[in-house]
């Protein structure tokens, strides 16, 4: 962790001021500063956030692409962290410094997110056992100044949030495969479901008190500290503690309680930007469209059921056709030609069994 | 997708389905190029919209400087440390030239930074090079006896990658190194040019290179016009060669306009804020 030398004057004075509950810069032992959020700063991402809190800046941003889920999950989708600390930080990320502080903060996103409630990994799923989305989250950090996983967890959400997932409008078979055709249509996605998707919130442990939202001068004041996944309910996805110090039993159910309070609280703040972030997303496609247009047709309106074999051969024409609409391909003419191409599988159009 | 950011009066009047709707894609950007206009929008000595600012960091600790710049969706962020003493590795390596200023140069680019995304973090070779390449223009330009023996790291991070990445890195690390106060001999100012239907273009874009087309990126120290980079990839006919550099010499001296105006605009504030300062003090 990106930390500074403080003197033991500098350190008596903040651990004093925690104690007394007025910290170095005037706020309380329980305030947060103010945080900027700024949507879709990265234009070839499916989603991207740049969050700014006091002097930590960090950008995050998603891409989705088409991967296979793994063989002990075959109907479950993919989420992958990627945490990189650029030397534009701190001089101490140079090379190869940063790694140990990516694989941290990885670790403990990913634990929080691995909880069944957290988000419908269900939905992620195209084909079970051969085709899923895998949702990389790519986390780029800018500036580090003090309670950096708070704001990476809270970047991780709205980006999740914001994330707009390409609509699958169909099946092309591949020598007997299915494989899923996207829509080409740019406005045509859909969104993730992140109410229950947790955000974490850090308790460094300064004198005898637990503070939150740190400062970097607070942070390395602090032995160690408790980072807790919190979910909107108030519910905890994951407890991690990083550091030396140790904790009694009982200061750590009452920081736990804390962490709760304080995460519901952030979760509400942070739903709400994401939805005005959404519905500004809407007005900037069209003011005129009507409600339904970004659900226009889903995976399973289509496929109408679990089983992919009901997909019928006038449908995906219906695709085709869809997807050329200036061709002159009408109808008939493009079933006649992916039969002639043996584009379908015999025994696959045949039957439904 | 195209884009129509920075798109001046040259720009289509409306967004590409609408009109084309009826045509196949190719047939349009050919009949586009008959007319002078780029698939994005733009005339042929038209450069994409510029942003850039100096000091994007509040950095108090060590005297380091930093810069944004952008052009287009081209987008590059650049930190200096320093002049400072020299860490003990690098000084048993600069110790035979130690008139010498050491400099410590680090690329990297976002993983999210192009389509086609970056798996890992760690350096791979491109970037290595890339360094390289940025060290020893930047070497050739510090004023090295004015702070003898120490030591400047510069970093620059490349956020997302349009066309004409090479150029923003310069122009950001410039910036960057005025904001931090290291002393250069004089502004390395950068720009992409290339050539198309036998019309050269400047400022290329990421649509453009995708194409096939040559790029020509173009340094010069603003002064003494002196070519400090010059690299070119991808066929360019030897006729054609001189329009390319003088259209991206052009577009250099544009560059340059943009960058003093950030310069200026800086350090009149400053200056405002020192004299403000004196005032105070005076009462």
């Amino acid at each position: 962790m990106a930390e500074i030398n403080l003197s033991d004057e500098e350190k008596y004075f903040i651990i004093v001021g925690v104690a007394q509950d007025i910290r170095a810069d005037g706020r309380a032992r329980l305030d947060y500063r103010s945080k900027e959020i700024e949507a879709n700063v990265i234009t070839n991402a499916h989603g991207s956030i740049r969050i700014k809190l006091a002097e930590t800046d960090v950008i995050i941003a998603t891409k989705v692409e088409l991967g296979s889920p793994d063989e002990d999950k075959p109907e479950l989708g993919k989420l992958e962290f990627l945490v990189d600390c650029s030397p534009l930080a701190s001089p101490e990320f140079e090379g190869r410094g940063g790694d140990q502080l990516s694989e941290t903060i990885c670790g403990i996103l990913t634990s929080s997110y691995s909880t069944s409630g957290a988000i419908d990994m269900k939905s992620l799923c195209i084909v079970p056992e051969k085709f899923c989305y895998v949702i990389n989250v790519d986390i780029l950090v800018l500036q580090c100044g003090g309670n950096l996983l708070d704001v990476i967890a809270m970047g991780c959400k709205a980006c999740l949030g914001i994330c707009e997932i390409p609509v699958v409008t169909g099946l092309r078979f591949d020598l007997g495969e299915p494989t899923p055709v996207f829509t080409t249509d740019e406005y045509e996605f859909t969104y993730l479901d992140v109410r229950e998707a947790p955000v974490v919130v850090t308790l460094p442990r300064v004198g005898r008190y637990f503070v939150i939202d740190a400062t970097i001068e607070e942070e390395s004041c602090s032995k160690g500290k408790l980072a807790i996944g919190v979910t909107s309910k108030g519910d905890i996805t994951s407890i991690d503690k990083i550091g030396r110090c140790c904790y009694q039993l009982r200061s750590l159910a009452a920081s736990i309680k804390l962490a709760a309070k304080v995460g519901q609280g952030l979760n509400k703040v942070l739903l709400e930007k994401i939805e005005s972030i959404k519905s500004q997303k809407k007005q900037l496609i069209n003011p005129d469209f009507p409600e339904g247009y970004i659900r226009r047709k889903t995976y399973k309106e289509l496929v109408a059921g679990v089983d992919v074999k009901i997909v019928r051969v006038a449908d995906v024409a219906t695709v085709f056709a869809e997807e050329f609409p200036t061709a002159t391909y009408s109808k008939p003419y493009l079933t006649e030609k992916l039969n002639q191409a043996n584009f379908f599988s015999s025994d696959w159009t045949s039957g439904e069994d | 997708m195209f884009c129509t950011q920075g798109a001046g009066s040259h720009s289509l009047p409306v967004s590409w389905p609408e009109t084309y709707g009826k045509m196949s894609r190719q047939t349009t950007v050919d009949n586009l190029w008959t007319q002078n206009i780029r698939p994005d929008g733009r005339s042929p000595t038209e450069m994409r919209q510029i942003k850039c600012s100096m000091g994007v960091f509040d950095k108090d600790k060590g005297g380091g400087g930093s810069a944004y710049f952008q052009i287009g969706n081209t987008k590059a962020v650049a930190t200096v440390y320093g002049p400072h003493e020299g860490r003990a590795s690098q000084k048993k390596v600069g110790a035979a030239n130690q008139d010498k200023m050491t400099v410590n140069f680090e690329y990297s680019s976002a993983c999210f930074s192009t389509n086609d995304r970056k798996t890992s973090t760690k350096a791979d070779r491109k970037s290595m090079e890339m360094s390289c390449r940025l060290k020893s223009i930047m070497d050739n330009v510090f004023v090295h006896h004015l702070s003898e023996g120490s030591q400047v790291d510069i970093y620059i991070e490349l956020i997302q990658d349009d066309g004409g990445a090479y150029a923003a890195c310069i122009n950001a690390v410039t910036l960057a190194c005025i904001d931090a106060g290291v002393p250069l001999q004089d502004f390395v100012v950068a720009c992409s040019a290339t050539m198309a239907h036998g019309i050269p273009m400047i400022d290329i874009s990421a649509a453009e290179k995708s194409t096939g087309m040559p790029e020509l990126t173009l340094g010069i120290l603003s002064k003494s016009k002196e070519i400090v980079v010059m690299e070119q990839n991808n066929l360019l006919k030897l006729i054609y060669f001189s329009d390319v550099l003088n259209l991206a010499l052009d577009g250099c001296q544009r560059m340059l306009q943009v960058l003093e105006e950030t310069c200026y605009h800086k350090f009149s504030l400053l200056q405002r804020v020192i004299e403000a300062n004196l005032r105070r003090e005076r009462t």
